[in-house]
């Protein structure tokens, strides 16, 4: 199983539309696939394809990730903590549980997919630290940011966390293009394909809030899978 | 047992005893390591401590007052003060949100993460404050 951890160093950007996209895309070609929602602290994943309230179930000595029906006969497996722990409950982990919960999620779930989204939380705070130890050298990256300022400083401090844990970054998808000036946006692209990354650019649209747009994700489904 | 935690679970230990008999069996059997499994509950106040054994003896499940200084072995120890399991099992507090409050330690024995325990045992904390409800 190849995980691709789908992240930013800035909330709000678009990690979760991003993931849950990619991962529909994929299980569209008939790739088998799974979504792993490692936001501990603000889970959505859960609300996007409408898992919640599950009861947790076991085989062996493993959880058994859901099973999302994502329509034609196709499935996505996913797992998270959002459909187990109670709505509006603010989640006030230690670094030692947090840890504890990834641990859980990535190595004591029964994961069948080749591939393993995982939608992870802004910044490099300790669950992205963890998330990257826990993978260091087999993980592929998929950056995620605004054609933004201060995204970008936030960005390069996530890239230089990613690179430092040795995982192979894709791309960066540059969201919402279309709200920022034009002329900020070429200089963040620049800016960022001089840092050797392939930028790709997300057009700003009110429909992906909560809905799927995969056939907008068919160049980055290139390019992870590459 | 200490006297006060002993009068604080009164009205709700015959009821813990007798869940332990009647009703395990049909909350683990959606888990197929379930016979495998068990639990040492730690209650505690400002003055002391008890425990309890949850799990299957001979095939059968059962739920008994052990030696909180020496209890025999469990796959996991879950430990907390005794007003918030009186809170779980009164449905006032949901036993994952205890978890994440830092109310509620969960200790593994069987190499299995303590999260992995926690997302297992809530089922079972769901059914009793049910049931005692």
């Amino acid at each position: 199983m190849i995980p691709i951890i789908v992240t930013s160093g800035k909330g709000g950007v678009g990690k979760s539309t991003v993931s849950a996209n990619l991962a529909i895309a994929l299980a569209q070609r008939g790739i088998k696939v799974g979504l792993l929602d490692a936001d501990l602290m603000d889970p959505v994943q859960h609300l996007v394809f409408r898992a919640d309230k599950e009861t947790i179930r076991e085989y062996g000595k493993q959880l058994l990730p859901l099973t999302v029906n994502i329509g034609n006969g196709r499935t996505v497996e996913f797992m998270g903590i959002g459909p187990f722990i109670p709505r509006g409950v603010g989640v006030a982990l230690n670094y030692q549980k947090t840890a504890d919960f990834i641990v859980t999620l990535l190595k004591f779930v029964r994961w069948t997919a080749d591939y393993l989204i995982i939608d992870s939380p802004p910044s490099s705070v300790d669950v992205n630290v963890k998330l990257l130890q826990e993978l260091e050298g087999i993980a592929r990256a998929v950056l995620v940011g605004e054609p933004h300022v201060f995204a970008l400083e936030d960005n390069l401090r996530m890239l230089d966390l990613l690179r430092l844990y040795k995982a192979d970054v894709r791309a960066m998808v540059l969201n919402k293009v279309g709200l920022y000036d034009q002329n900020i946006m070429r200089e963040i692209e620049e800016a960022y394909s001089k840092l050797g990354l392939r930028v790709i650019k997300l057009p700003w649209d009110p429909q992906l809030q909560m809905g799927f747009k995969p056939e907008l994700f068919r160049e980055l489904v290139e390019v992870v899978l590459a | 047992m200490s006297f006060n935690i002993r009068l604080k679970l009164l009205a709700v230990l015959p009821k813990l005893l007798m869940f332990g008999a009647s009703q395990l069996q049909d909350v683990l059997s959606q888990f197929p390591e379930a016979k495998t499994r068990s639990a040492v509950l730690e209650l505690y106040d400002e003055r002391g401590k008890v425990a309890f054994w949850i799990g299957f003896e001979g095939g059968r499940p059962n739920v008994k007052e052990v030696d909180p200084d020496n209890p025999p072995y469990s796959t996991n120890t879950i430990t907390m003060h005794v007003d918030t399991f009186i809170k779980v099992i009164r449905g006032e507090i949901d036993f994952r949100t205890a978890y994440l409050y830092d109310l509620i330690e969960i200790a593994s024995s069987d190499g299995l993460p303590p999260a992995y325990h926690l997302l297992i045992w809530s089922a079972f904390f769901d059914r009793l404050a049910s049931a005692l409800r």
